[in-house]
């Protein structure tokens, strides 16, 4: 049976991992980008995608387009397994399958 | 950790939400390429229709063979790995249903007229991205419905400048609305 994750679960870092789950493999989004489509009205994004990539579900990569420096936020093979694993667990929750859910 | 329903629910209406906003984006971000593209293949072959160029008539299909082929290359640099022949194939497949059906309408309603032909294609592109923005999201169908506005606004308005109406409404319209979708 799938478990909550609480990494995942927390506002914010829930919807960056959703929307770091929908990009194609190895894609990622700088934070600005991220944070729009995110809608993340938290203004510490940082720190919650510091948590993330602590846990491993994401991957912080550096690199240059042009000249100018890129941050980049990429979600790794853990971070989707674990996304998964945590919405299941949310409907499992709905389906009333989790019998400690109350 | 203890969750209760509503609040898987709220969790769950969230991520679902994120998620669609971040496909929409994809999508954009990969439309976006193609619109421009096209959008200068239409600029160039109007105002060489427009100008009345020596080898006018020859502009159209030479810059429509350049956007296949640029089609093609951006299907190239989309994709990764093994993804990478897909979008190529993806990216042929359109441009050639595009370049067919374009061909294609002129001799079946037999269109002698090519600023007839261009109202036609448009209209029938502009319908085409206002169905692709029901499933990819709503800034595709805004740039249809502009398309298809500009066409009819052309025609009616601006019939005796229409090629350079279509350069710069048309083709014009194309590129900044490439340039709209990519500010996701």
């Amino acid at each position: 049976m799938a478990s909550a994750d609480e990494i995942i679960h927390q506002s914010t870092r829930l919807k960056l991992m959703s929307v770091l789950n929908a990009m194609p493999d190895g894609q990622g989004l700088d934070f600005k980008r991220l944070k729009a489509i995110a809608q993340a009205t938290d203004g510490n994004l940082g720190a919650h995608l510091g948590t993330l990539e602590k846990a491993g579900y994401v991957a912080i990569e550096k690199d240059f387009v042009g000249k100018r420096p890129r941050t980049q936020a990429v979600i790794t093979r853990a971070g989707r397994r674990a996304y998964d694993a945590h919405l299941q667990y949310l409907r499992d929750i709905l389906a009333g399958v989790v019998p400690d859910a109350d | 950790m203890t969750i209760q329903p509503e609040e898987a629910a709220r969790a769950l209406r969230d991520a679902e939400a994120a998620a669609d906003r971040s496909a929409a984006a994809v999508g954009y971000q990969r439309s976006s390429q193609y619109l421009i593209l096209w959008g200068l293949v239409w600029a160039m072959g109007n105002l060489a229709a427009f100008l009345r160029l020596p080898l006018g008539p020859y502009a159209f299909p030479a810059l429509m063979l350049i956007g296949v082929v640029g089609s093609f290359i951006i299907g190239m640099r989309a994709g990764r790995d093994g993804r990478r022949r897909n979008y190529a194939l993806q990216s042929l497949v359109i441009a050639a249903a595009f370049v067919l059906f374009a061909n294609g309408v002129q001799v079946v309603a037999e269109i002698r007229s090519l600023a007839v032909a261009e109202a036609v294609i448009c209209l029938a592109i502009g319908a085409g991205y206002m169905v692709m923005g029901v499933y990819m999201g709503w800034r595709m169908s805004a740039v249809g419905v502009a398309l298809m506005i500009a066409v009819i606004t052309g025609w009616l308005y601006a019939r005796e400048q229409f090629f350079l109406w279509m350069a710069l409404a048309g083709g014009g319209g194309l590129i900044l609305g490439g340039l709209w979708l990519r500010k996701v």
